[in-house]
């Protein structure tokens, strides 16, 4: 973890390039269409729910930090503190998707959808897929609560044993690999996001 | 270890994958398909398109609704080579792989029937042609989720392979989710005529194109060089 090394796994390294040469493209594309028809765009803009999305904007951003808290527990074999964590990042993913979801529903109720005009079209597109990619996180944050759970018993019946060591930091490391290749998707979701929020809610 | 002839099989299937997305790729370009006919084209610039390619919309429907059998070839290689992990998660997935790889493949049967159909005949009345022709690309383009599923779920087994030789490198299990994230804009392809979300859009066409042959050849390849190396 000290030095040069990346943290997490080198593959999710690789994925996070790929998906900011996406995303990079999204952004290109958006602006490109932007120019053209620049009222149309801020017009719309302000049909959205700002408030809104910048409570979801502190929502990720801190669920990110308690990610880091969480992996600096695990490190230093804080479990109990370093779930803690984990679980208060989990609940503010959740509470992320139920705003966004609740901004849909009511874009939606007042009238606005995929074909209104280009700004929404790239509003409902782009937040989509970010939204898929919420899910995915939250489904490897909870497949992370999960591993470091059955590490915890492994760990309690291993201290009977009293001789499971090497063992034990082996799994603690493996976890701890585990935590830090999740939270670098999490924040690259983090990060997506605040882009995704200045293009489309902020800019003028 | 080694299976002989069934390993050199299992090889070939391999790389009939690679050898599809390629063929894909010329008789597309061929059928006069690259690049992609837009959807605001008119009815009268349709008849003409079909008009100019009629000889190579035939040749390439004919050939890819074939042809596409060789991607199940390919699904069956990888859901043996999972399995041959003999990791009672990777052989659930490799189930699951091999149904949607079924559905993958064989669902380009479709759009290619339309496509012929639309080239049969040529005293065809304009409007008809233009609904042929939207039926064959909102079908190409539109039922992706199974493709979606099926790197997902590769993706998912070669990071599950806990083997100290698995069978595919780690990369492959990201790439397989990157392509599977390029391929999702296609399923909304019917709520634009126009724009990168369009049928002919860069988000809808060119990105999926692109990572779908990447897909096939790269999982193609290092499936053949799995074949034989960690078997057993």
């Amino acid at each position: 973890m000290v030095g040069p090394q990346l943290p997490g796994e080198a593959g999710v390294w690789a994925f996070v390039l790929g998906d900011l040469v996406v995303f990079s493209l999204f952004f290109l594309t958006l602006l490109d269409y932007r120019s053209g028809q620049v009222e149309v765009f801020l017009q719309s803009q302000q049909s959205l729910h700002l408030g809104a999305a910048t409570f979801n904007t502190l929502l990720l951003l801190i669920s990110s930090a308690l990610l880091v808290l969480a992996i600096g527990d695990l490190a230093r074999a804080r479990t109990p503190s370093a779930r803690r964590w984990l679980r208060g990042a989990l609940l503010l993913g959740v509470a992320f998707v139920g705003i966004k979801i609740s901004e849909y529903v009511l874009l939606v109720r007042s009238g606005y959808g995929l074909t209104t005009n280009d700004f929404f079209m790239f509003y409902f597109m782009f937040t989509g897929i970010h939204l898929v990619h919420v899910l995915v996180g939250l489904i490897v944050l909870s497949l992370l609560d999960r591993r470091i759970s059955a590490q915890v018993r492994t760990a309690t019946s291993a201290a009977a044993a009293a001789s499971a060591t090497r063992g034990g930091s082996q799994s603690t490391a493996a976890v701890v690999t585990l935590a830090e290749t999740a939270g670098t998707y999490w924040h690259l979701v983090d990060l997506l996001w605040v882009f995704l929020f200045a293009l489309l809610y902020l800019l003028s | 270890m080694s299976n002989g002839v069934g390993d050199t099989l299992l090889r070939i299937f391999a790389l009939a994958g690679p050898l599809f997305a390629v063929l894909l790729v010329v008789l597309f370009w061929g059928m006069g398909f690259l690049p992609p006919l837009a959807p605001t084209l008119s009815a009268e610039a349709l008849v003409d398109h079909y008009a100019q390619h009629r000889t190579g919309i035939r040749l390439g429907a004919t050939a890819i609704m074939q042809l596409c059998m060789l991607g199940l070839l390919w699904t069956v290689a990888i859901g043996e080579v999972l399995e041959r992990a003999g990791r009672p998660a990777l052989r659930q997935l490799a189930a699951a792989q091999r149904l949607l790889g079924v559905v993958t493949y064989v669902v380009l049967i479709f759009p290619c029937i339309i496509w012929t159909v639309a080239a049969f005949r040529p005293e065809r009345d304009p409007q008809l042609l233009l609904l042929l022709n939207d039926l064959g690309w909102l079908g190409i383009v539109m039922p992706i989720l199974s493709a979606v599923l099926q790197a997902l779920v590769i993706g998912v087994a070669v990071l599950l392979d806990d083997r100290p030789r698995p069978a595919y490198p780690r990369w492959a299990g990201y790439l397989n989710f990157w392509c599977a994230l390029l391929f999702l804009p296609g399923a909304l392809a019917t709520f634009f005529k126009t724009g990168p979300f369009a049928w002919n859009g860069l988000f809808d066409f060119w990105l999926p194109v692109v990572a779908f042959v990447l897909w096939i050849c790269v999982v193609g390849a290092l499936t053949a060089r799995a074949v034989g190396r960690a078997g057993g």
